[in-house]
């Protein structure tokens, strides 16, 4: 399910991104992928536990929080230069410690991207979603998907998560 | 682990090959077969990473074996690939096609194949694993031929463009009459 969750594009957070200083780490994939320790991702994970309110504070207005599964309580950016890429993973791993029975994901590029996207489980088939700034992808926890190699400039990816759900 | 190897232009036919393809499309054969599909259940894990790698089911491209090819098809193929020194005898040939929206999962193989570009395209091509475990994107380039390791994890995004033509040899390249 193909949400547009920004009320504005993701160019302003990028541009608060890079030049945020926040030192961002490289991770590499890591997690309970396939190919962890075979191929590594090698994109770098900004977790916004503990790091700039700013970015986190202009996320979350420019967010349409009513498009959302739930309320966000967890974010992560991550970043991939050329040639990195996420090897194949279940949705629920975008987001660290979102398992829980009501948790949820929405996957958001925050740039354009003719050749850049993820490639998921729709439940019928396997497609692909190709990058569109504030284009959320909302899967089931268990989908499987991937990035493959970055072939574009910088991607920048953003996990948005909760565990609880919108009371209907 | 092997090194991921291009070689360019090796296949100078290549779009002779895909307009016999073409002609005969009714001749590939489906994956998904039919009854697999038809098998399917709701709660079925879409992708097993360690399936057998003969198991291709759960992929989703047309195949047409060389048994199965109409003799000017197999000819093509023939004078595109080898040469008089070639002993087919002991040379496995097919050829894929992958319709828009046509992909192969991320697998391992177990014997090393060959996999020769028959079209071009800037979207589309194949994901695969070089020596040093990281994964590359390889596009489409009619003519050439790619070399990875059997262990390496590969795999073909679904295709934006297409038809997408590929042939799978095993070996890689015809053994010679004289070896």
């Amino acid at each position: 399910m193909i949400i547009h969750a920004f009320k504005e594009h993701g160019a302003k957070i990028i541009s608060l991104l890079d030049g945020d200083g926040v030192g961002v780490e490289p991770e590499g994939g890591g997690g309970d992928n396939i190919l962890s320790g075979v191929a590594e991702g090698g994109f770098e994970t900004l977790d916004f536990t503990g790091v700039s309110e700013d970015i986190r504070n202009h996320i979350l207005s420019a967010l349409d929080e009513a498009l959302l599964p739930g309320p966000p309580d967890r974010m992560v950016v991550r970043r991939y230069g050329r040639g990195s890429y996420a090897p194949p993973h279940r949705f629920r791993e975008e987001l660290p410690s979102n398992s829980g029975p009501d948790s949820w994901t929405v996957l958001c590029a925050l740039q354009d991207s003719e050749v850049d996207a993820i490639t998921y489980w729709s439940g019928e088939k396997f497609s692909r979603h190709f990058d569109r700034a504030g284009s959320g992808l909302h899967l089931t926890q268990d989908s499987w998907c991937w990035t493959s190699p970055v072939r574009g400039e910088t991607r920048y990816t953003l996990a948005i998560g909760g565990e609880q759900r919108w009371k209907s | 682990m092997e090194e991921l190897k291009l070689i360019r232009n090796l296949v100078r036919n290549s779009s002779e090959i895909v307009r016999i393809a073409e002609m005969h499309r009714d001749l590939f054969e489906d994956y998904p077969s039919s009854a697999a599909a038809a098998a399917r259940t709701p709660d079925r894990d879409p992708f097993d990473p360690y399936r057998d790698s003969e198991y291709e089911d759960d992929d989703r491209y047309h195949v047409l074996q060389a048994n199965h090819m109409p003799a000017d098809l197999l000819e093509a193929v023939v004078r595109g690939i080898a040469d008089a020194d070639s002993d087919l005898s002991r040379f496995y040939v097919q050829i894929n096609r992958y319709d828009r929206g046509d992909y192969v999962l991320p697998h391992r193989d177990k014997v090393q194949q060959g996999l020769y570009m028959l079209t071009s395209s800037t979207k589309d091509g194949l994901v695969a694993q070089s020596s040093d475990g990281r994964m590359n994107f390889v596009g489409d380039r009619a003519g050439t031929l790619v070399l990875h390791d059997a262990a390496a994890w590969h795999w073909v995004d679904p295709v934006q463009d297409g038809p997408r033509y590929t042939l799978v040899t095993i070996p890689p390249r015809p053994p010679r009459k004289s070896s």
